[in-house]
């Protein structure tokens, strides 16, 4: 017969007081709370290397047929308007830079910070698609440049246009559909700071949901100039 | 990896870190909850406008130069100094936002086996492609690396259509038919032109650069004949010139809506023309 | 040997009571219904594990199924005879189809079903069999046992992947309700984007394999995470056991390459439903564009495919040969190798759809692949050099491995190379190499890791006897199957065709009889299984005299693995060395060793 000494069983033990983040436990199968924090960033990082590498077959489809049609490209990009694509750049960078300041203000515990942050980079994902879809999406569509077989745009030059269409649809439409999850996730992480669960005892969730959201900036850096600055 | 792991007979065996990735040989942290100062991130932020705002203005100062001076940009410098800029700016996020700087190693050394695979990824396609008559000259004539763009089958809205020419050789048909049946044989390929070069001036600011000369033999421009003389005589080639040169951006896309608004179209390019410079329609190189 | 004292003071490690009132994982804790949702449930990979297995295995019933289909049409070739009647009407009768799904009318009919047959058999067993068969039952099971930890890094997304497994399955098996997908399962363009375009179900099938791929990028991105961070206290990364390090450079792939198929896919079924044109050449795209994306993605895939195998292989052949096994590193950086390499060959999927001189680099680099993989077989022979071999089911199907996987992996070099593959490709010659390799090579080992951790994972011994006439029987079957194949191909027998001329049908007859005899030994040991979880003998934790992890684990593991938490004490192979845990020392007597030679406390090489 085992005696069984309670401050040595986690379930028997009195629970600690304070806020969430500081009565934070660990998953049962961590040795300890910093394996675990570093475990979930290692994992989000590897997830963010599926996620570059699904970007990646977009990348290679683009250079593939930029190769072989420069001038549908040429062409095709001279529709878009830089004006916008720049402005959802900056809008993109500055949520990028609120994400990197609420996990700063987790570490330090500036709680109304942290929250305040959040929403501005939850503003900015909204505002970033509100200009996608009303300055970019909805005047292309109406007009008929519009993927594949909904092509209807009559003043075309290069037969390979509507390939461009393609390229820049998909690929603005998957960066778009992870805008949207990423403000899922910024949504949640809000919802859960305003419970007190964030501290800098526990930020991992904020740090990857920070991580994942700065790759869709990271994608963006690199369609912008693709995409808008051809010639 | 040349990590040793540490020995748990050891007396100094630290059990919460059983592989020693918490600590380097003095036993100092050496990565983790770094915390970044406010004005590092605020600096970052600024560097990162700045080079979007440096990519711009290279593109258009590329453009300026390409048209302008006989030192042409071509695409390759054009996607390279575009994808340089852009590199610099995610070295900026993943170093600095992401935390990289300070972060476990092992995240940088996915990262760069990631980017690796990558290249891999885009090289093998890219020269497959780009060298399908390498070792066989023969081939490029029977086997279009890349396709022709010249499709059997359309699909629209009305079905499927079966053409031998392309989608957009296609589209253009319907609409110079749809134009002749509203405003009559003459003159309804005219408004298709007319619109044709409008739109063209509208978005690609300069109109095409084979216009005058240098066509390709597949060139829908061809079919213009001298319709382009017409409406540059009307005016419509010196629409938004002022601009020095670069893409406008106060553009919208009211001109390509629908076609029933010719006479708003026509008002506005002459508006244009009013105030427009006298630089050149493009058409010099 | 060295001895360490171990503070007990750890938060890990459950206190003094530790978990020793734990049943095993199997125990029911309430009744019927409660029990199943525990299942549906849980976050235990154990569990996870065994789910995993149940569903890969229908899977694998399934997809056998219509191999044998497959099978029985070719055992005749199609014949349309015509005959004129005496009134003059030419009468055109079919024979020689499968009355499955035949028209004796109209011969097109019964060529359509067989594609249908082929595409589901491929399709299913890739994407929803191979592919997830050894790294997310076996491995879910075994790799935190084996590395000491209580459970995968991130146990809810483990369960998750499940599901998501599930759902994609579910698409695949609508798909196949609707009627079947004929694509082949490479899903070429045009082919896949032309065909049947007024159905859903080619769409629903690739919809399948894309949800797929995420359970797959899931269960890699997991283990990666545990083997980096879950490791027991004392086991350096040259203390991890072989399948550990197969199933990481496994879990590599999964996630390097997997996302490259999930934007493939999702482009196919844009280019299905909105005609996008990426890979039309109508619009400009390049249907070879598809073939490269899909294979970067397939040819890494199919050491996803075969790594764990090999992982599972390296157990068993020290184990039951009770030898250190010989070049741990270099099996064990040939396993990354492999993982490397992969990524630089898929062009010789595609020899005759690329240009000559994408062809010609790629070509030089496959025979690459050959390195690693031939390290590890000299390995695995020189491991069995004077071993005390036990001839039981898991090291009768080792051996089996080493013999059909050699054959498989030496016709891969005429594949390899370009101009015998102008001959060989897309013949059957083809057919017999995949399954040589995937079947004779992925699947033995797994029937073999099974037998090998079955007393492990259900506290049941299997019958020894059955299972080596089960092992035979499948033997003589998968041989008298396939290589008649490579025969055929060398003849010129193309694949993917229902029909054939008359010279082959001795061949193809052969064929057929032999993977009836094949399902007859797959079937023996399904039986075999079953029968040992209702009236097997008790398994005792460590049937084998295996030095892993989990062999000092009960049999079945209780819900946290071990009673207390592990520590590396000896290396995964130290049989000279070290008596096995819950082993008595007089059966497993330590070898004599030489005048003036030490025992190593830590494994060789």
């Amino acid at each position: 017969m085992t005696t069984i000494d309670p401050t040595q069983v986690p379930e028997l033990a009195p629970k600690k007081k304070g806020m969430p983040w500081e009565t934070y436990e660990h998953g049962h199968h961590w040795r300890t709370a910093e394996d675990e924090f570093d475990a979930a960033k290692l994992g989000m990082w590897l997830f963010l290397s599926t996620e570059v590498l699904l970007f990646a077959g977009m990348f290679v489809a683009y250079a593939v047929l930029r190769m072989k049609h420069p001038e549908a490209f040429i062409n095709g990009s001279a529709y878009l308007d830089v004006f916008y694509g720049g402005l959802n750049t900056v809008v993109l960078l500055l949520s990028s830079w609120t994400v990197a300041m609420a996990v700063r203000c987790a570490q330090l515990n500036h709680q109304r910070w942290l929250k305040i942050n959040l929403i501005i980079t939850l503003i900015c994902a909204v505002a970033f698609f509100a200009i996608k879809i009303t300055f970019e999406y909805i005047p292309k569509l109406s007009a008929g440049k519009a993927p594949g077989r909904f092509f209807s745009y009559p003043y075309a030059h290069d037969p390979h246009e509507p390939l461009w269409w393609a390229v820049y649809y998909v690929s603005t439409g998957i960066h778009a559909l992870h805008v949207i999850i990423g403000a899922g996730l910024i949504t949640w992480v809000l919802v859960r700071s305003y419970m007190g669960k964030y501290g800098p005892k526990n930020y991992a969730m904020v740090e990857t949901a920070g991580l994942y959201w700065h790759l869709v900036d990271l994608i963006w850096i690199f369609l912008f100039p693709l995409l808008y600055l051809v010639h | 990896m040349t990590h040793q792991a540490p020995n748990p007979g050891d007396p100094n065996y630290d059990w919460s870190d059983p592989h020693g990735f918490h600590h380097d040989a003095e036993g100092h942290e050496t990565h983790g909850h770094h915390t970044s100062p406010w004005q590092l991130l605020v600096g970052i932020l600024g560097a990162l406008l700045f080079f979007t705002a440096l990519t711009v203005w290279v593109a258009k100062g590329e453009v300026w130069l390409t048209e302008t001076t006989d030192f042409p940009i071509t695409q390759l410098w054009n996607v390279l100094i575009a994808m340089s800029i852009a590199t610099i700016k995610a070295m900026l996020v993943m170093m600095y936002f992401m935390h990289l700087r300070h972060d476990n190693p092992l995240n940088t050394w996915i990262m760069l086996f990631t980017f690796l695979t990558f290249a891999v990824f885009l090289t093998f396609p890219a020269l497959d492609i780009a060298n399908r008559d390498a070792v066989n000259p023969f081939k490029q004539q029977v086997a279009v690396a890349g396709g022709t763009g010249v499709a059997q089958k359309h699909y629209g809205p009305e079905g499927d259509t079966w053409t031998g020419i392309s989608k957009v050789d296609w589209l253009r048909e319907k609409q110079i038919e749809k134009d002749i049946e509203k405003y009559g044989a003459d003159e309804g390929e005219w408004q298709y032109w007319k619109h044709f070069y409008d739109e063209e001036s509208h978005y690609h600011h300069h109109v095409h650069r084979y216009v005058r000369e240098d066509l390709p033999a597949d060139s829908i421009l061809w079919d213009s004949k001298n319709y382009f003389a017409r409406w540059e005589a009307e005016g419509g080639g010196h629409h938004g010139d002022d601009h020095g040169g670069g893409h406008g951006d106060d553009h919208t896309d009211d001109h390509s809506d629908d076609h029933s608004d010719d006479h708003a179209a026509d008002e506005h390019a002459e508006e244009s023309h009013a105030e427009g410079g006298d630089h050149g329609s493009g058409d010099d190189h | 040997m060295t001895t360490i004292d171990r503070p007990t003071d750890l938060p890990h490690d459950g206190g003094p009571g530790g978990h020793h009132d734990e049943g095993s994982y199997l125990t029911p804790k309430g009744g019927f219904w409660y029990t199943v949702g525990q299942w549906a449930t849980t976050v235990d990979h154990k569990k996870i594990g065994v789910m995993y297995l149940t569903a890969v295995l229908a899977m694998f019933f399934l997809g056998g199924v219509a191999a044998l289909l497959v099978r029985l049409e070719l055992m005749e070739p199609t014949r349309v005879l015509t005959q004129t009647a005496a009134d003059g009407t030419v009468q055109t009768v079919v024979t020689g189809q499968l009355g499955l799904w035949s028209d004796p009318d109209n011969a097109a009919v019964g060529y359509n079903g067989y594609n249908r047959a082929f595409t589901l058999h491929g399709a299913i067993m890739v994407f929803m069999f191979i592919v997830p068969s050894i790294p997310a039952s076996l491995g879910n099971f075994f790799l935190p046992i084996m590395l000491g930890a209580k459970d995968v890094a991130f146990p809810r997304l483990n369960l998750l992947s499940w599901y998501i497994y599930v759902f994609g399955s579910i698409f695949g098996i609508v798909s196949i309700l609707m009627g079947g997908v004929d694509t082949g399962w490479t899903f070429y363009t045009p082919y896949s984007t032309s065909t049947d375009a007024e159905h859903w179900r080619v769409f629903f099938m690739v919809l399948a394999a894309f949800i797929l791929g995420f359970s797959s990028i899931l269960t890699g991105l997991n283990f990666i995470v545990t083997v980096h961070k879950l490791r027991a206290p004392g086991m350096g990364w040259f203390d991890m056991p072989l399948f550990i390090w197969a199933v990481y450079s496994t879990s590599i792939i999964q996630v390097l390459a997997t996302p490259v198929i999930g934007i493939t896919l999702l482009l196919l079924m844009f280019e299905r439903t909105m005609g996008i044109g990426i890979f039309d050449p109508g619009l400009g795209g390049d249907p070879v564009l598809y073939q490269h994306f899909f294979w970067f993605y397939s040819h890494p895939v199919v050491y996803v495919m075969i790594l764990p195998g090999f992982g599972i292989i390296s157990e068993m052949l020290s184990v039951h040969a009770r030898k250190h096994i010989f070049g741990y590193r270099a099996i064990a950086f040939s396993s990354i190798g492999i993982a490397a390499v992969s990524f630089l060959v898929w062009g010789h999927h595609m020899f005759t759809s690329m240009g000559e001189l994408a062809a010609t680099l790629f070509s030089a680099l496959t025979f690459l692949v050959a390195i690693p993989t031939a390290i590890k077989i000299f390995n695995w022979i020189a491991t069995l050099y004077k071993g005390s071999i036990a001839l039981n089911t898991p090291m009768l199907y080792t051996l089996f491995f080493l013999f059909t996987f050699t054959i498989g992996g030496l016709t891969g070099l005429p594949l390899g190379a370009l101009a015998t593959d102008l001959h060989l490709h897309d013949s059957y010659f083809v057919v017999a190499h995949f399954h040589y390799v995937m079947m004779g090579g992925t699947v033995i080992a797994f029937i073999g890791g099974i037998h090998h951790w079955w007393p492990k994972m259900f506290g049941r011994m299997y019958d020894e006897k059955w299972g080596i006439i089960g092992c035979i029987i499948v033997f003589i079957g998968f041989n008298l199957t396939f290589f008649t194949q490579f025969m055929l191909g060398t003849q010129g027998m193309p694949r993917r065709y229902a029909s054939y001329v008359d010279e082959f049908q001795i061949w193809h007859q052969i064929s057929t009889i032999g993977s009836w005899i094949l399902a007859l030994g797959l079937l023996i040991h399904l039986f075999n299984f079953l029968y040992s979880l209702v009236n097997g003998r008790v398994a005792p934790p460590n049937p084998w005299g295996g030095l892993t992890l989990e062999w000092e684990a009960e049999s079945p593991p209780i819900e946290h693995n071990f009673h207390r938490e592990p520590i590396a004490r000896h290396g995964p192979y130290d049989f000279e060395t070290v008596v096995p845990p819950h082993c008595d020392p007089e059966e497993y007597p330590l070898p004599e060793l030489p005048e003036g030679w030490k025992a190593h406390e830590k494994p060789i090489g």
